[in-house]
């Protein structure tokens, strides 16, 4: 009988041994580099389109605030799930948010929280400001796309107006 | 003589153990040179910023501002702006300023998505002056958080005519 001892670990222990390594390797190198990749990024749809129908704004008699009419409509092939709708002076993008883009687009005109296509939103808003030159009121569309909201840099729609 | 030894796969896994501790050990000591990333919701911060969208607006005398310059920025991305880093080219001297200004010079601090603010940038500012306007994210870092400013290709140029 041979005394070279040939006990050892057997071929497919040692195949097991390598595999997990290799595994743990790829897996350490896989969350590192994961930091690195973008996310999905949730875009905003192509054919998300509104209109401004109408906008007025009326000076209070004091003087002091102003308040803001405004209907628009979804013309796009989308529903619209909440709008920024600012205001600023023409010549400024400085603008004052005039309501909460987040609470939906329910108004007298729209029984939904979202707009459909082809519906029609009207509200009015106070205006802390009775300017004196021309203004302009912009509507940017928000959809909700997996729980986040996604606002629509392509899809802003503008007016001038004057406040009287 | 006695021939015992080793099996061939032992000292296989014996060598990628080393080797995979040496790496490891290389890795830990080379770490303390390297920048630690800055991350935003679970990602790296430059990542973020390559999805930042902004207007910018120079204002030579802004009324929010005594008269003095302003810059305006209107947020139509989904990435809250924290702050800017603001460089001015002089055309004249081919020179580049750092403006100093705050972490947070906005009006209302972070300029959440679709906002807009002002920030007074308390220089004079002459016919010719270019400035690059870069966006600065708020980022975690370790347990920190930090304004991380995004790489200048993230910026935008605005000029005084």
């Amino acid at each position: 009988m041979s005394q070279l001892n040939r006990k050892g670990v057997s071929i497919m222990v040692g195949y097991v041994l390598l595999i997990s390594i290799a595994v743990a390797l790829a897996t350490a190198v896989f969350f590192y580099l994961k930091l690195y990749l973008p996310d999905d990024k949730q875009d905003c749809y192509e054919d998300i389109y509104l209109v401004i129908d109408q906008v007025s704004c009326v000076k209070d008699s004091g003087g002091t605030f102003s308040t803001v009419y405004i209907n628009f409509s979804n013309k796009g092939l989308f529903s619209v799930d909440g709008a920024f709708i600012k205001i600023g002076d023409f010549d400024r993008i400085l603008r004052q948010t005039l309501n909460d883009p987040e609470t939906g687009l329910m108004s007298n005109c729209n029984n939904n929280a979202s707009l459909r296509p082809g519906a029609m939103f009207c509200g009015s808003y106070r205006y802390n400001s009775a300017p004196v030159g021309k203004q302009e009121i912009s509507v940017q569309p928000l959809i909700w796309i997996k729980n986040e909201p996604v606002i629509c840099p392509e899809s802003i729609v503008s007016k001038d107006i004057l406040c009287t | 003589m006695i021939k015992r030894g080793v099996s061939p796969v032992i000292a296989t896994v014996l060598l990628i153990m080393i080797v995979v501790v040496l790496a490891g050990i290389v890795f830990i000591w080379a770490r303390g040179f390297l920048s630690e990333s800055a991350v935003k919701g679970g990602k790296s911060v430059e990542t973020s910023c390559a999805d930042v969208n902004f207007e910018v607006q120079l204002i030579f005398n802004a009324e929010e501002c005594n008269g003095n310059a302003a810059i305006d920025i209107n947020n139509i991305g989904n990435i809250p702006i924290y702050g800017v880093q603001v460089l001015r080219y002089d055309s004249s001297s081919g020179s580049i300023d750092n403006v100093a200004l705050l972490d947070q010079p906005f009006d209302g601090g972070t300029v959440t998505m679709g906002e807009s603010s002002f920030a007074c940038i308390g220089i004079s500012v002459s016919s010719g002056d270019t400035f690059r306007i870069i966006p600065k994210l708020l980022a975690e870092k370790g347990e920190r958080k930090i304004a991380y400013t995004c790489p200048e290709e993230n910026g935008a140029t605005v000029a005084y005519d």
